[in-house]
């Protein structure tokens, strides 16, 4: 088994590459294609779902002896993925609406994806000020309540990939499955 | 010959600044090599292109900045070959465009199949530097080559009752494997009325950058609408009938209230779930805003005569 020390740093490490590509993308020494903003948009996107993503399937893993140790990495991967979704909400506010707040107005009132992506990153926001290990010891019961709330902002999340997509929601859909199938197994081994 | 409008434009561009996007590009694609060769990035190919010879330079005032042979050939809504923007430039070297032939039928009083080769011939090939809108809310500026859509159409003496022109995409699973998933209902179909067809700036291109087509972008032949949103502008074309009532078109027929029949660009008309008043411009830096979407693209003065009387806000 991995010793705990090095699987962070490992986690570290693999969630802090994405920044890195865009950071060099963005300073134009590796090349994201015509389309910046869209690409950074996109990535930071995926990022944050993908990690949402692994900090579910954590516990399911973590039944399994050999992924005991990846429990302690949920805290890290959830914070990483507030990171980027606060990256992708900045990015779409500053860079790609340059703060046009007409468009933005425009945007909340008659486009209901972004309603389902502010909805995710809301839902996040309370787990990501409650991560540190104080918060939990002294919320107790409701630190465990508060953060059923990531089921909330994955769905939402989910939702909002679908809702943006041009035409073909293959992938989208998947997430959807991965997610259902999470839930599903939850409830298995709670009953038992 | 003289330099064409896009060679002029990388001259002056050398002058103005130190390093050109081209220079960055010739020393980027060491780097780029090898990261190929170490498979971090994926090859590109530009299927055989080969140089025009002969075409009549634009002479006009560019719609703006061009953008660089690799942002046109990289970046492409092809969904024969995938959905993604750079899967037509990794996978659609699969397309073979020699022979190539178009058949013509329909209300026409010469209906046939007609060779490419012959048709390119018979054409005076000249460059148009036209602005590209995408549905998307992007753009990009490309010096196409080719010839007028109206002038090559009268030569198959449509009929009086042709109102008209429906185009076909090449339907090839083989060469066009993106057609074995169906997310449009294959082949590509577009469509103009004859009015449109004949306004002098439809054009059919079969080369970019005093280059034959490269297949990401529709080779070899393929449809330039530049006052209409990028997917009216249709690719690899095979087939043209003349007909007298409104032709299917592929995206109306997928999303009939995302994408009309018309497809003008219009910044007063958003798509349903995004927003058509600003576009931004491909190939510039990260913070480079958008700008305005201009009515018609741009090309306001030359098309909207074609649509008085006619409501874009139904006809969209
Ligand atoms: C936890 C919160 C969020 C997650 C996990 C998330 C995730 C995603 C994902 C996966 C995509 C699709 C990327 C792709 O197509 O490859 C996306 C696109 C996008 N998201 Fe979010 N999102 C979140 C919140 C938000 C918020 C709050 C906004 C804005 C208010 C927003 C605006 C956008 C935009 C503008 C796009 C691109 C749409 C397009 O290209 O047409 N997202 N997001």
């Amino acid at each position: 088994m991995l010793s705990i020390k090095l699987l962070k740093w490992i986690a570290f490490i693999l969630s802090l590459l994405p920044l890195i590509i865009l950071i060099l993308g963005i300073i134009n020494f590796i090349n994201l294609g015509p389309n910046i903003v869209e690409e950074v948009l996109h990535r930071t996107g995926n990022t944050s779902l993908n990690l949402l993503m692994i900090v579910l399937l954590i516990p399911l893993m973590a039944k399994h002896s050999l992924f005991r140790n990846f429990l302690i990495l949920s805290r890290m991967l959830g914070l990483f993925s507030f990171f980027y979704a606060a990256l992708h909400l900045s990015v779409y506010l500053f860079i790609d609406r340059s703060m046009s707040i007409l468009s933005i107005q425009d945007d909340f009132i008659s486009r209901p994806y972004i309603l389902a992506g502010m909805i995710a990153f809301i839902s996040i926001i309370p787990l990501a000020l409650t991560s540190f290990r104080r918060a939990q010891i002294r919320l107790k019961e409701l630190w465990k309540k508060i953060h059923q709330l990531i089921y909330l902002g994955t769905a939402s999340a989910i939702i909002h990939y679908i809702w943006q997509m041009k035409i073909d929601l293959s992938i989208p859909m998947l997430y959807l499955v991965g997610f259902l199938i999470i839930l599903e197994l939850k409830k298995g081994f709670r009953a038992t | 010959m003289s330099k064409t409008w896009s060679q002029k434009l990388r001259i002056k561009q050398f002058k103005d600044s130190e390093v050109t996007p081209e220079e960055l590009f010739d020393n980027r694609r060491a780097l780029l090599k090898s990261a190929v060769a170490l498979g971090l990035l994926p090859s590109r190919s530009y299927g055989h292109v080969t140089d025009i010879e002969g075409y009549r330079p634009w002479d006009q005032e560019s719609p703006g900045i061009l953008n660089s042979f690799e942002d046109i050939t990289n970046y492409n809504n092809f969904y024969e070959f995938g959905l993604d923007k750079a899967d037509p430039a990794r996978y659609s070297h699969t397309l073979e465009t020699h022979p190539w032939q178009i058949e013509i039928s329909g209300l026409t009083n010469k209906p046939g199949v007609y060779d490419l080769d012959e048709i390119i011939q018979s054409m005076q090939l000249e460059e148009r530097v036209y602005k590209l809108r995408c549905v998307e809310a992007w753009s990009m500026i490309v010096p196409w080559i080719g010839f007028s859509l109206g002038i090559f159409l009268k030569q198959f003496e449509p009929q009086t009752n042709a109102n008209y022109v429906q185009f076909f995409t090449l339907y090839d699973t083989d060469m066009m494997p993106g057609q074995r998933s169906r997310v449009l209902d294959w082949p590509y179909r577009e469509g103009l009325t004859m009015a449109e067809a004949m306004h002098p700036l439809s054009f059919l291109a079969t080369g970019l950058y005093g280059k034959t087509l490269p297949n990401q972008n529709g080779a070899p032949i393929r449809l330039v609408v530049p006052w209409k949103y990028g997917f009216k502008s249709i690719k690899s074309i095979v087939k043209i009938v003349f007909t007298d009532q409104k032709p299917l078109t592929s995206w109306n027929q997928a999303n009939a209230r995302e994408y009309g029949f018309y497809s003008n660009v219009n910044p007063n008309v958003s798509h349903p779930r995004w927003s058509q008043a600003y576009e931004r411009v491909l190939g510039q830096g990260f913070f480079t805003p958008r700008v305005p979407t201009e009515m018609f693209n741009g090309y306001g003065e030359q098309v909207a005569h074609l649509y008085d009387g006619l409501d874009l806000q139904i006809n969209y």
